[in-house]
């Protein structure tokens, strides 16, 4: 790797992971109660 | 090395690498399937194809997470480089795993006339602005094309057209289809699934390939900044001996490329640590029959100038040596590539 790309990777990589870990954590929280998670009729086509 | 086009260059190595990863997939899948079978058997066809969709869901998770540690992994502990050898062949097959999730995806939604049901879901403007309820089968989609892009440049003809600093940029796209794989997932099965192993892989993989990039790039630095200069600016190593034999120490300036200084028994040089194939870290390979070894793949060069033995054409930059006061010393502007440098002590 050059010295450019180390520099990008060092400088990108740490803000992503913290990016994908804020959404990550926020999708857990925010996820609807289990009996509400529920697909309903009009959501039922969804793998 | 490469002397002239081949569509892939077969090697016992890499079909006893491919045949290992498709056997892999096959066992992950086959037993995926037959756990499911047995634990929850499928009531209908939707149902039959929604277990075919996790198991090469979670099979392209799994692969994409393990792809992004063999580069962290090789540089930590050289016995995972074996892993890293094949690894665009190895990128190649997660595609295809991916597109089959995809496409079962696609037929589950075919076999009960939804359709329709799908391009509502990937259209609609306004969930596009919802945080839960985000339309995640684009965020999917997204990754999906990433793949393709990188599947379709991984040949070394794309390498040598686009160069391998460019190479190397585009393919590290891959980073950012990870992160979108991961929120896939999160935005997707998890918001509806609670089987507590969903978040579990996620953060677990996630945390795994995080962890290890940061490690490894921790070290990395602090070998960056621990590089001394003579009076006349020139790059103190160390004794002679203090490089392994048929072995390299990497050095470098705060504003320059690294160098690796190799020695082959009395005789000490010094070459760029950038590999003309795809940059890979010459320094943290051997010397083999001779020549430096690039610890990626294995291209070649005489270490008095850089130049791979014929018939191929490959060099590398070349730097000054000297010893001065019982110490390796490096001048650290570059020579042309292919200039003879190398010196003998005693």
């Amino acid at each position: 790797m050059r010295r450019a790309h180390r520099s990008v990777h060092r400088a990108v990589w740490p803000v992503l992971a913290l990016a994908i870990a804020l959404g990550f954590v926020m999708a857990l929280v925010l996820r609807p109660p289990p009996d509400a998670a529920a697909p309903p009729v009009a959501e039922e086509i969804k793998p | 090395m490469s002397a002239g086009f081949r569509a892939v260059q077969w090697n016992r190595a890499k079909l006893v690498y491919d045949g290992l990863l498709l056997a892999a997939v096959a066992l992950y899948v086959g037993t995926y399937v037959m756990l499911a079978y047995w634990i929850d058997p499928p009531k209908d066809e939707p149902a039959t194809i929604d277990v075919r969709i996790r198991a090469f869901g979670t099979c392209a998770f799994f692969m994409l997470t393990m792809i992004l540690s063999i580069g962290p992994l090789a540089r930590l502990d050289r016995r995972f480089l074996p892993l890293l050898y094949n690894r665009r062949h190895f990128g190649v097959l997660t595609f295809f795993v991916a597109l089959l999730h995809a496409s079962f995806m696609v037929e589950w939604f075919a076999v009960q006339n939804a359709l329709p049901s799908l391009y509502d879901e990937l259209t609609k403007v306004s969930d596009y602005g919802k945080f839960i309820g985000f339309p995640f089968k684009a965020l999917g989609l997204l990754t999906l094309l990433i793949l393709f892009l990188m599947a379709a440049t991984s040949h070394d003809f794309w390498l040598a057209f686009l160069t391998p600093p460019v190479w190397k940029s585009l393919h590290m796209a891959l980073y950012v289809a990870y992160g979108l794989v991961v929120m896939h997932v999160a935005l997707g099965v998890m918001q509806y699934d609670r089987n507590p192993l969903i978040p579990a892989m996620l953060a677990g993989g996630f945390l795994c390939v995080t962890v290890l990039h940061l490690v490894a790039g921790w070290r990395e630095r602090a070998g960056d900044l621990c590089d001394k200069l003579s009076d006349d600016g020139w790059l103190l190593v160390g004794p002679p001996l203090s490089i392994p034999d048929k072995g390299a120490r990497i050095v470098a300036v705060s504003s320059g490329e690294r160098i690796a200084v190799f020695r082959d028994g009395a005789r000490i040089g010094a070459l760029s640590n950038l590999c003309a194939h795809q940059n890979g870290p010459i320094g943290e390979g051997r010397i083999i029959d001779g020549c430096v070894t690039c610890p990626w793949h294995g291209y070649q060069y005489r270490l008095e100038d850089g130049c791979a033995p014929a018939p191929f054409t490959e060099k590398l930059a070349t730097y000054r040596v000297r010893v001065a006061r019982g110490m390796v010393e490096v001048d650290p502007r570059p020579l042309a590539p292919g200039t003879p440098a190398a010196i003998r002590y005693e």
